[in-house]
């Protein structure tokens, strides 16, 4: 169509000068020495400039050599002609009569069939307040990126501080049995830190993938809970399976209660050798969780403690905050606890 | 047989937070080590080159000063190649591979068991082997 419209050279012409004049942003034709064969009325009014010192002169002496950049310089001259066009190259120029600009330049190479020699068009676009709002949000990730360190910073300061604390008292009291609790609390608090920080590892935000996040959680309290005398294995076995940011936190923490449980009653004293099999998973929406030891179970059954510790309470309060069910099989050859969460379709479908 | 090695041995305790720095000291002490504090690095460094008698440099990151805990552990490993180093982090990850060969990392918050038991490590001293508090920083 556009062809067949400007059949006349005279015709054609014109159209390219008025859309030379007519484009908003900057445009220079150059020929294949780089001089100014015309310029866009943009580019006069943008550069408070008049044709006169502009048309005839090398691009490279305009704006008192504001474009005089030896990459520039290779682009234009050496790149183009094999490539064809070049494509946002940044300018950062102070501008007589314009001030601090930065100027995006765009090149193409046209090629004439008729024989002419080729030129170059040249738009220039100001990209100063473009680039300064890019600039600020990137100062603004950064400055999110160190604030969020000096918070996990002071965080994890604080937690060791309240650590600590509760461990130097502990080494202080007689009786036996606060000892134990207040080991016991000392070992809390590194558990929540432990289930946090593996939560910022798997993501933050958003959905997590239960397996790699209770892999990673795992290793982290195989690595503070089991003493070097001991050989205790951790294993996690997830096929898949995502859950919220609120609910990974839970299974998280029900994890580290069962573990803790495991290392404390399964493998007490006589028995060193074992492993924990920590298993996830999911189907329909539905999963369950299940932690079980072969270590020392229970004869009678139950959970194994005598009465309903503060772990047991935990689990239960955290289970049924994720709407699933806490169940514990023990015998001689071990303990298993599962938490399975069933929703009434799944179980609906099931049953038909 | 060891247990000499935590009463001669001198852990160096460098933490900008005094409060954290003085409680990590009091474990260290209650092991059974001697406890030394900077609160900064070149703190750290003029200790280094004023005592001889230092066994185990534990240092966080995070740190006021002309230096964080990453390079103190570089430039004490330069000074004194055959010194002990732990370094304490809280951030996410903190890789070895930024450290001088041989450094330990503990991630914060840690248990003090697990701190106590890479110092013996790195010194050699055997654990079960503890006049103040037996077994007691092993018990998980």
């Amino acid at each position: 169509m556009f062809d067949n419209l400007f059949t006349s050279a005279a015709d054609a012409c014109a159209l390219a000068h008025a859309i030379v004049n007519t484009v908003r942003e900057p445009l220079v034709v150059l020929d294949r020495d780089l001089r100014v064969i015309v310029a866009s009325r943009s580019f006069y009014t943008v550069f408070k400039v008049t044709s006169e010192v502009t048309e005839g002169r090398l691009f490279f002496e305009l704006e008192d050599g504001a474009w005089d950049i030896p990459q520039l310089r290779l682009l234009l001259g050496n790149i183009l002609p094999e490539h064809g066009t070049i494509e946002d190259f940044d300018v950062a120029h102070d501008f007589a009569g314009l001030g601090r600009r930065t100027m995006s330049l765009n090149a193409r190479q046209v090629i004439y069939e008729g024989g002419a020699e080729p030129t170059i068009l040249l738009g220039i676009e100001d990209v100063t307040s473009q680039r300064s709002l890019e600039a600020e949000k990137d100062s603004l990730l950064a400055e999110k990126d160190i604030l969020l360190s000096e918070l996990r910073h002071r965080v994890s300061n604080s937690l060791q501080i309240i650590a600590s604390i509760i461990l130097l008292k502990a080494t202080r009291v007689s009786s036996e049995e606060t000892r134990v609790h207040l080991q016991d609390a000392h070992n809390r608090v590194l558990s929540v830190a432990t289930v946090q920080q593996q939560l910022q590892v798997a993501g933050g935000l958003g959905r997590i993938e239960v397996g790699p996040y209770l892999a990673k959680l795992c290793l982290a309290l195989a690595d503070s809970m089991i003493a070097d005398d001991r050989r205790i294995v951790i294993k996690v076995k997830s096929e898949g399976g995502s859950a919220t940011c609120r609910e990974a936190e839970s299974i998280g923490l029900i994890v580290t209660e069962l573990v803790i449980n495991s290392l404390k009653h399964a493998f007490n004293g006589a028995k060193k050798v074992g492993q924990i099999v920590v298993g996830y998973d999911v189907a329909d929406g539905d999963w369950k969780l299940t932690v079980a030891d072969d270590g020392v179970g229970r004869p009678d059954g139950l959970f194994a403690q005598p009465k309903e510790g503060l772990g047991t309470g935990i689990v239960n309060a955290l289970a049924k905050q994720l709407g699933a069910q806490v169940e514990t099989i023990s015998g001689p050859e071990g303990t298993s606890i599962s938490v399975t969460h069933a929703t009434f379709a799944a179980s609906a479908i099931r049953a038909a | 047989m060891t247990h000499r090695f935590r009463a001669t041995s001198a852990i160096l305790v460098v933490e900008d937070d005094c409060l954290l720095r003085m409680l990590t000291a009091d474990i260290v002490s209650e092991a059974g080590f001697v406890a030394l504090q900077a609160a900064n690095a070149d703190e750290a460094l003029a200790i280094l080159s004023a005592r001889s008698a230092v066994d185990v440099l534990l240092t966080g990151v995070v740190m006021a000063g002309s230096m964080d805990g990453i390079r103190l552990a570089h430039e004490a490993h330069k000074r004194r190649p055959l010194l002990k180093i732990i370094v304490a982090s809280g951030g996410p990850g903190l890789s070895n591979a930024r450290l001088p060969g041989g450094c330990r990392t503990l991630r914060k918050p840690y248990h003090a068991a697990a701190m106590i038991s890479t110092i013996d490590s790195l010194i050699g001293a055997d654990p079960d082997y503890s006049l103040k508090a037996p077994h007691f920083f092993l018990d998980a």
